[in-house]
């Protein structure tokens, strides 16, 4: 299987497990996900993955480690998130990685690399606190790369 | 030709022409009108064919450059006289001042984070929002709660960076003017002003803010200031050319069909007062 199928069927295991938090209008427990798809799910177990409600609104992230294709969903709604990387400082050849969406567009979070960091889930506040009484509409699931 | 001129010093007549032919172009229900800009942006905003043509690459200044002109054509269209105004937010500073009055873009989103309720802008049924990542149909904006205004010593800064860009031409180049202009590097002169009007302005609709064509109009005179006093030659643009998925001097931006180096020298059609 190439990479690419690889990733059009976890795209799909990832579509059918949102249909399914949809239809249970968001009260999916993590262990109905898992059911839902197992196979997809363990292949992206991520530590920092989350799961949670902030501020009356469902966040969800995924971490891809592989290809960072991160997904993050609010309120079930898909949002278009994209990696960046970004010079450490002038004087450096380094570089960090981030992560910006179609709703913070020119605020890029630093997204932690280790195990156990929030970076993709402050992204994830930040556009709920943006949203306010809004939802993301189908646009905000723009295709980035 | 035109001039473009400070937001701060149009007259009455100019602010409220130039609104009118802005509501012009969202009224209109074929071709390119103002929603066709606002979805183009948003197709853009990524990689497409494999060239990041609008942001993050140096292409994003002559892609805005472009962007503004054909927005301006198109207002043009309705009113030759109008010329798109730009705001000098070094020097004006305020959310309640120029270019933020009521007679011309109106000001704060209500309670800080809702829609705009002062100006020809404000409300669904004088300006509605159809192509966006989020669900109102009112403009709105939260100012001043993220980003921040640049100075003017952080523009100074800026255009005394003598190389426009440089590899991997990208928002990770760490030097030349262009990322620090657009906001990859320190000072930002770009993206922290979307940041600071936010609302719409920071998502990646941001041209469904009019204020969009007065900040990005600000940004291309940057770059002409810059270009004025370091040449309007296609040698002060960069890549010259062989970096696959970038967008070189001689290469075509998308989806305009204008060539980079067509754009570099404006001042055939418009200049800055
Ligand atoms: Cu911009």
């Amino acid at each position: 299987m190439t990479d690419i199928s690889r990733r059009d069927v976890f795209r799909h295991g990832a579509a059918a497990v949102l249909v399914t938090a949809t239809a249970f209008g968001y009260v999916t427990s993590s262990s109905s996900v898992g059911r839902t798809g197992s196979r997809e799910r363990s292949a992206a177990a991520d530590p920092r993955d989350f799961e949670e409600v902030y501020k009356g609104k469902k966040i969800k992230g995924e971490h891809d480690r592989a290809n960072g294709q991160h997904r993050v969903h609010i309120n079930g709604r898909k949002l278009g998130v994209a990696q960046v990387q970004l010079p450490v400082s002038p004087t450096s050849t380094e570089t960090f990685t981030a992560v910006i969406s179609t709703v913070n567009h020119f605020e890029p979070v630093p997204l932690d690399e280790t195990n156990n960091r929030d970076g993709l889930k402050k992204l994830a506040k930040i556009v709920v606190d943006q949203l306010g009484d809004q939802e993301l509409t189908r646009d905000a699931d723009h295709h980035h790369h | 030709m035109g001039t473009r001129k400070n937001a701060a010093a149009l007259t009455a007549a100019e602010k409220s022409n130039f609104v009118a032919a802005v509501k012009a172009l969202k009224a209109q229900t074929t071709g390119r009108n103002y929603d066709w800009f606002v979805r183009v942006h948003m197709n853009y905003f990524g990689t497409v064919d494999g060239h990041n043509y609008a942001h993050m690459s140096p292409s994003f200044l002559p892609w805005h450059r472009q962007f503004l002109l054909e927005l301006e054509n198109a207002l043009k269209g309705f009113n030759p006289a109008v010329d798109l105004p730009y705001w000098n937010w070094t020097a004006n500073r305020s959310t309640t001042g120029a270019p933020f009055t009521s007679d011309f873009m109106g000001g704060n989103g209500s309670g800080g984070n809702g829609s705009v309720t002062s100006g020809p802008f404000a409300g669904a049924a004088n300006w509605r929002i159809n192509v966006s990542a989020t669900s109102s149909t009112s403009l709105r904006r939260a100012m001043a709660q993220r980003g921040s205004l640049p100075t003017a010593s952080d523009v100074d800064g800026v255009m005394s960076v003598s190389t426009y860009d440089v590899s991997p031409w990208s928002s990770a180049s760490r030097s030349g003017m262009r990322n620090r202009l657009e906001g990859g590097l320190a000072p930002d002169l770009h993206g922290r002003v979307h940041n600071w009007i936010g609302g719409h302005m920071a998502q990646i609709d941001s041209p469904n803010d009019p204020v969009f064509f007065l900040h990005h109009c600000n940004i291309d005179r940057l770059w002409s200031r810059w270009q004025t006093s370091r040449g309007f030659d296609a040698g002060r643009y960069a890549p010259g050319g062989n970096v696959s998925n970038v967008v070189d001097v001689n290469e075509t931006l998308a989806p305009f069909g204008t060539t980079v180096s067509s754009t570099l020298d404006h001042r055939g059609t418009y200049t800055y007062a």
